[in-house]
């Protein structure tokens, strides 16, 4: 539950991230008007998709091959006590165009900051969703994103002192930044349908409860790597894939 | 060539050469010791250059690096949200106070500002530099030059870096004018001019001189350093150029150009010096060669006419050689000389004199053989018949002046005869053939030698002056000769049978007469008669003598 002193700084931080992007057109503002008043979702609706006959997509998807030893510019330096990012994993969805949830029912998301890094690196919430940033380092950190899918900057905050929930109202890419280490970012994938994971490090994944039926799977590696594959699922079916390659 | 004119001509040599080298070697230095001087001023000239700008790019640098690590511009610039990345460099890109300043995107192309176009700076600044993927990201960002209306500006492309990649997620450009360096050497002569060349058009700092021929003249020497210019003044530059630092697709270059003018007058000042110098060295040389050489070629030149005196015969020149020099000492040597030669010409002709002239040729030549040996000689007496009755009545000086005035016309025709004279002992002349050279015809030509003084005599008789009627007596035959007398004191002569023989057979001649001995007549030819006398006794021989009396045929 939001307290009165969660909500007067979710306000500022709004209003710090209009008055930072001031050039920016209202229109691309009109989104983050729906945070205030979250549009309803009827509970009936999610039932009745559970209720239809659903099977599971698994299988593999390939892993990036690690990265060399990044030549980076010598002003910058992370703080000692920064751990390693987490790895990159493949966020993956299936269809699109549910309905949002409800935020004020949704059990917030949590991205933590825990060893100067944004924890999980990748993460994919359904539209409506809540994400609460706790700060579980003893320096300040901050959450800012600049992606058109939602702007929003949370301001500095030290452990305990967590920013309200920001609710991601609508699909699309969402990079998030720490204004205060540059090396921390985190990818966080607004879309809109509750059939989402992330794969594991080794590149397995499993979605359960997918309707019966063709659909869309979107395979995201990257900003600029994404892609589209066809499946059909079978009621009470799992369909194993190897989309390694 | 003359001795004195090879002096003059070998010092004058010397002190030319010696001039013209030591002027060569000294210009030389003084060229190098200036060339020195102007490649230092351009070394520290260029290091200065170099070092401002350096210290200037260093400070821009700065200045657009504090853009880089603003997130807020990284931010714009992952999501390629322009509005937002030139809404959120607003403040910081008029903080740059550059010319123009704008960003790439990750790939390098360029990004305008929404809703406007790029400036043409910005376009120059784009097509000059190099494509971002070949810049190093781990150095620091280099300039690019680019001209744009006749104004030089310095860009600077820095990278926004995406920290956890490496890779750049944009760049921000940014441009200065070019900052000249103050041109602090305006004296006339040794004025520095400069010039950067970009893209092969030339920039100038403004306010400078001959902009025309230097916007003409720098690109073809651009890439040469150290070339020599005339500007159309006339006046000479040296043109130093370096690269300056940059990313730019054909890289500029600083060009110096240093004026010569005042070096060139300082070298031509020495020249003149130097020139000068060597012509009173060589007058001077020549003067002095002239004087050394006269001074060494008189004493040279009296000892040889001296010497051609001498060969001539004339003892007694001397040569007075003043001094205390070598010339001194051979002129007294050749002096002592002279005077040995003129005592042995006195000696020669003293020898001549009291001897035979064949026997002083032979004894001075060292030929003749100082041991008697026998030869075969014939040997010629002749006294005057009456010399006791004629002389009666004459005085001693009238009795010396007659026997002389017959003693040379006997000798006369003895030496014309080859004869050998051998001794007068009073009125008689001796006379020997064969001795000391001997021929075959010794007796004929004694015979015909007998004859003639006969002849001679009876000549002198006609002619005139006191008669003096002679007998001659010759014979023939083995005596022995050499040189006989005292250890100090010797006489060439012969002795013998035959030399008695002679003398008794002139006693026997009568006035006129030509009596020889057996041994002449058998060498007579045709031309003389002989007519036998009676043998008789001769005083010393056992045997009666058989002789003859000759006569021409």
């Amino acid at each position: 539950m939001p307290n009165t002193q969660g909500v007067v700084r979710t306000v500022t931080g709004i209003l710090l991230a209009n008055a930072l992007l001031a050039s920016v057109r209202a229109a691309a503002q009109q989104p983050a008007a729906g945070e205030a008043t979250p549009q309803a979702v009827s509970p009936k609706t999610a039932t009745a998709a559970n209720e239809a006959p659903t099977g599971t997509l698994k299988g593999r998807v390939k892993v990036p091959a690690p990265r060399p030893p990044v030549k980076t510019r010598s002003d910058y330096v992370a703080p000692a006590e920064t751990t390693k990012a987490d790895p990159p994993v493949t966020a993956i969805w299936v269809g699109s165009g549910a309905p949002p949830r409800d935020p004020d029912t949704t059990e917030p998301v949590r991205i933590r900051q825990e060893g100067i890094q944004f924890r999980p690196g990748t993460l994919v919430v359904q539209t409506g969703t809540p994400v609460i940033f706790p700060n579980e380092d003893q320096v300040l950190h901050a959450v800012r994103s600049q992606s058109s899918a939602k702007k929003f900057n949370v301001g500095r905050f030290m452990k305990g002192e967590e920013p309200p929930p920001v609710v991601f109202d609508k699909a699309g890419y969402v990079f998030l930044l720490c204004e205060v280490h540059e090396h921390m970012q985190a990818n966080l994938l607004v879309v809109d349908t509750p059939h989402f994971c992330t794969s594991a490090p080794d590149g397995s994944f499993e979605l359960r409860g997918i309707p019966a039926g063709t659909h869309t799977v979107t395979l995201w590696r990257g900003r600029k790597d994404e892609e589209t594959r066809q499946v059909t699922i079978e009621a009470g079916q799992t369909l194993e894939v190897d989309w390694t390659q | 060539m003359r001795f004195s004119r090879r002096i003059t001509l070998s010092i004058l040599a010397i002190v030319a050469g010696t001039s013209i080298i030591g002027a060569g070697i000294a210009r030389q230095q003084v060229r190098r010791a200036e060339a020195d001087g102007v490649s230092a001023v351009f070394d520290l000239e260029a290091r200065s250059i170099r070092e401002r700008q350096a210290l200037r790019l260093e400070a821009t640098r700065q200045a657009i690096g504090q853009l880089d690590t603003n997130s807020f511009l990284f931010g714009a610039l992952v999501e390629e949200d322009w509005t937002d990345l030139y809404a959120n460099a607003e403040y910081e890109l008029r903080a740059l106070r550059a010319l123009d300043a704008h960003f790439l995107d990750a790939a390098g192309r360029p990004v305008a500002r929404p809703g406007s176009e790029p400036t043409p700076l910005a376009r120059a600044i784009d097509t000059s530099a190099l494509p971002v993927q070949d810049e190093p990201l781990d150095q620091p960002a280099r300039p690019i030059c680019v001209l744009q209306d006749g104004l030089l500006v310095e860009a600077l492309r820095q990278p926004v870096v995406d920290v956890t990649t490496g890779d750049p997620v944009g760049w921000i450009v940014a441009a200065w004018p070019w900052t000249w360096p103050e041109r602090t050497d305006r004296t006339a002569g040794s004025e520095t001019l400069y010039a950067v060349l970009v893209d092969g058009r030339v920039a100038l700092p403004p306010g400078q001189a001959m902009e025309a021929w230097l916007a003409q003249a720098m690109p073809p020497i651009a890439t040469t350093d150290g070339a020599e210019l005339e500007s159309p003044t006339g006046e000479p530059f040296l043109v130093r150029s370096f690269p300056i630092e940059g990313a730019s697709r054909t890289p500029a270059r600083f060009m110096v150009l240093r004026s010569l003018a005042a070096s060139r007058t300082a070298e031509r000042r020495t020249n003149a010096f130097f020139l000068g110098t060597a012509i009173l060295a060589i007058a001077a040389g020549g003067a002095v060669s002239q004087w050394m050489g006269r001074s060494l070629s008189r004493p040279v030149q009296q000892l040889g006419d001296a010497a051609r005196l001498i060969g001539q015969g004339d003892y007694s020149i001397r040569v007075a050689v003043a001094g205390a020099d070598e010339f001194e000492s051979l002129g007294s040597t050749f002096n002592d000389m002279a005077q040995g030669l003129a005592m042995r010409d006195r000696y020669r002709n003293v020898l001549d004199a009291v001897a035979d002239p064949a026997v002083a040729e032979e004894l001075v030549s060292g030929e003749l053989d100082l041991k008697g040996r026998t030869v075969d000689a014939g040997i010629l007496c002749c006294v005057i018949r009456g010399f006791t009755a004629t002389t009666e009545s004459m005085t001693p000086d009238e009795v010396i002046s007659m026997l002389n005035d017959h003693m040379s016309a006997m000798c006369d025709v003895i030496y014309r005869h080859g004869g050998m004279v051998d001794k007068f002992v009073g009125d008689l002349v001796m006379a020997v053939w064969g001795a000391p050279r001997s021929s075959p015809d010794d007796a004929l030509r004694m015979a015909r030698c007998a004859l003639a003084m006969q002849a001679e005599r009876e000549r002198l008789n006609a002619a005139g002056g006191r008669a003096i009627r002679i007998g001659i007596g010759i014979a023939y035959g083995p005596v022995v000769a050499g040189c006989m007398g005292s250890t100090s004191r010797v006489n060439y002569t012969v002795l013998g049978a035959r030399v008695n023989l002679a003398s008794r057979l002139c006693s026997a001649a009568k006035a006129g007469q030509v009596v020889a001995d057996d041994a002449v007549r058998a060498h007579v030819d045709a031309g003389i008669t002989a007519t036998p006398l009676e043998p008789f006794h001769v005083k010393g021989f056992s045997e009666p003598i058989v002789a003859h009396v000759l006569r021409m045929t």
